[in-house]
């Protein structure tokens, strides 16, 4: 049987990663590159609908960050409209937004990539998942899957829906938070974390390991761009940072501004364009987002026990920008803490049950940004819309794009670290696949939640001729 | 369209309806939406109280949460086969795991991955899948083809047939 048919559906979102690496007379890497395929489809398919149908159509996007989706197109609605929902309103889409970081980064860590630190990077790829996981630490699996249903369900409360929630709407929220939820919620936060602390545990217990048998998945300078308030770590609402490869803060600006610091580069041989910072120009902008860009860009978290989390992490390279691939998982695990500890303060606060959770809004004419930090890194969310609320012109910068040029940098590293004489093997396919991971790309995560990522490798002459193919589905 | 839905927190699995309905799939894809199509045709039926419905949308591994603690688990989702478009399938677990047709189901949401955590929970319940070929799940769109409309009372009818005697519908018959 053709395996093609089980490749084509997962090219239906962001498609399937693609790898092309060019060797050279001598059968070694002269260059090597990572493709995604193009976003703007779904631009277009929105062009024409009502703007307030956008935070229900754009949470179908993707079914693991449906949330960042939802609550960065509603921001946006309310740019175009220029309202500001009620204190209530911001307080539960924020309580939603770390449902979602608890299950979206714990799904990532536990069942993506601690597979290949618990299980081994070169055992079989179906032992490289969480089924391996439950073989060789059922405890953890068991604990794993607990912490994501924690997340999963601040999600469906507030959320209306455990996948792709509709609770948002521009002006506020279409319900309050009742007391009963608010209660049952409060009551799971203690093995959240416990949960969650653990995770930060496994991480710094499978990267001291691992680090000694393989060095390094990718480690290169760039700059690093995240969401901040005061310094702190911000993951729903606040200024834009930049900061260089020395640790030195750049820029900081108002995310609706951002068409003035943030321009996207064309490349030949990538459908999806590369986001850079303007003032230096391409390639000196290219910067990272995501959990270890935020830590990056970050002085320092708001909540206790992640703060003291971000000090032993900043302590590695004596506060200076962690630029290795591998540290994305264990920044990510902080970020996981960081979420359970807001989430437990949003629901203390006792404005979370307020009546007062929306406001009436009328159709207006204009335009709109909305910036969330998704899971995966800064998303934006930008509509123009014409006096009868219907959408003229949609743009989206998604987490993966801004990544775009750090993973194909790093596809680059580990292909020219993992071949030498024209040959592919399994060992490569893993390495590039772990090096990819690490940024979490949607591509794994939209059509393909769970076990191994859908990769493609093709292998070229310096003649261009096709060498060798390899693929997984 | 937004379906109501009673999640019990914490693990009370006695709350639970025994018997659980969930469409997969990506109504922004066309055919990709039968799944949650159906949930919809499903929901006018007014079937009985032990019976819940549930679109799951792109989401994936989420299913594990409301599989735990069923009775039976009808799953429905477009399947990538060979077969013309609209071809109904019936899949069990067995013949996911083994079968490499099957595992071309879209949104390969991992089904392989879910159904062996599903025998690592405290009660594993009954599941089946009914997959239907589509014929188009990549152009943005959010109505079905004209050959999968067609189907679906027939997909509906299938999905009732699997319905355990004591919680069929009362018109169950008339219906089928």
């Amino acid at each position: 049987m053709s395996k093609r048919i089980v490749i084509e559906p997962l090219t239906k979102l962001e498609g399937h990663g693609k790898v092309t690496i060019q060797l050279d007379e001598h059968g070694n890497v002269a260059s090597a590159h990572f493709h995604v395929t193009e976003f703007r489809g779904f631009e277009k398919f929105c062009e024409g609908r009502m703007l307030w149908d956008m935070p229900v159509i754009t949470t179908r996007i993707c079914g693991i960050c449906p949330v960042s989706h939802h609550l960065a197109s509603v921001k946006a609605c309310e740019g175009v409209l220029g309202v500001e929902p009620p204190a209530a309103a911001k307080k539960m889409r924020e309580l939603m937004h770390m449902g979602q970081f608890i299950h979206s980064h714990s799904l990532h860590f536990f069942f993506l990539a601690a597979p290949d630190f618990i299980v081994g990077p070169d055992a079989e790829p179906v032992k490289r998942s969480i089924v391996g996981v439950i073989e060789k630490e059922p405890e953890l699996a068991k604990k794993a899957i607990h912490l994501r249903r924690i997340g999963q369900t601040i999600v469906d409360k507030v959320g209306g829906r455990a996948i792709h929630p509709v609770t948002a709407i521009p002006g506020g929220m279409s319900r309050p938070l009742s007391h009963e939820d608010r209660y049952h919620l409060l009551k799971e936060i203690p093995t959240a974390v416990e949960l969650a602390t653990l995770a930060v545990q496994t991480a710094k217990r499978v990267l001291q390991t691992y680090a000694e048998k393989l060095p390094s998945l990718g480690d290169f300078p760039t700059m690093y761009m995240g969401m901040v308030n005061d310094g702190s770590l911000q993951l729903y609402d606040g200024t834009l940072r930049i900061r260089d490869a020395n640790g030195q803060n750049v820029d900081e600006f108002e995310p609706s501004d951002y068409l003035e610091y943030i321009g996207e580069h064309v490349e030949d041989n990538s459908y999806l364009k590369f986001p850079f910072y303007k003032k230096e120009g391409w390639p000196q902008g290219i910067y990272r987002v995501g959990p270890l860009a935020r830590l990056n860009v970050a002085d320092k978290i708001s909540t206790p026990l992640a703060a003291a989390e971000l000090e032993e992490f900043k302590a590695l390279k004596k506060d200076k920008p962690i630029s290795e691939n591998l540290y994305y998982h264990y920044a990510r695990t902080i970020e996981m803490l960081y979420a359970v500890e807001r989430a437990k303060e949003l629901l203390e606060d006792d404005e979370i049950v307020s009546p007062e959770y929306r406001i009436k809004v009328e159709r207006k004419e204009g335009e709109g940004v909305g910036v969330i930090e998704a899971p995966r890194g800064t998303l934006i969310h930008h509509y123009w819309a014409d006096p009868d609320g219907r959408v003229l012109k949609v743009n989206l910068i998604v987490a993966t794009a801004h990544n775009n040029k750090a993973i194909d940098i790093s596809v680059g590293e580990m292909a020219k670290k993992y071949i030498s004489n024209g040959q592919l093997s399994e060992g490569i396919m893993n390495r590039l696949e772990m090096a990819i991971r690490c940024y979490d790309p949607c591509l794994s995560c939209s059509t393909h939640a769970i076990g191994e990522m859908p990769l493609e490798v093709l292998l070229y002459s310096k003649d261009g001729e096709l060498l060798d193919r390899i693929w997984r589905d | 369209m937004e379906l109501k839905r009673d999640y019990p927190f914490g693990r009370d699995l006695s709350q639970i309806k025994p018997i659980l309905i969930v469409g997969i799939g990506n109504i922004l894809f066309k055919d990709d939406g039968i799944g949650e199509y159906i949930i919809k045709e499903l929901e006018n039926l007014n079937l009985p109280d032990s019976i819940e419905l549930l679109s799951i949308g792109a989401g994936g591994f989420e299913l594990l949460y409301y599989i735990e603690g069923r009775e039976k688990v009808i799953i429905i989702d477009a399947v990538l086969t060979s077969d013309p478009a609209g071809t109904i399938h019936r899949f069990t677990p067995e013949q996911l795991k083994t079968n490499n047709t099957a595992s071309a189901l879209l949104h390969n949401i991992g089904i392989r991955e879910v159904l062996t955590l599903v025998e690592f929970l405290e009660k594993t319940p009954e599941i089946v899948v009914i997959g239907i070929t589509p014929k188009d799940i990549s152009t943005y769109g959010m109505e079905l083809t004209p050959e999968l409309k067609a189907r679906v009372p027939d997909i509906v009818k299938m999905v009732l047939k699997e319905l355990p005697v004591k919680a069929r519908h009362k018109n169950y018959n008339r219906i089928l």
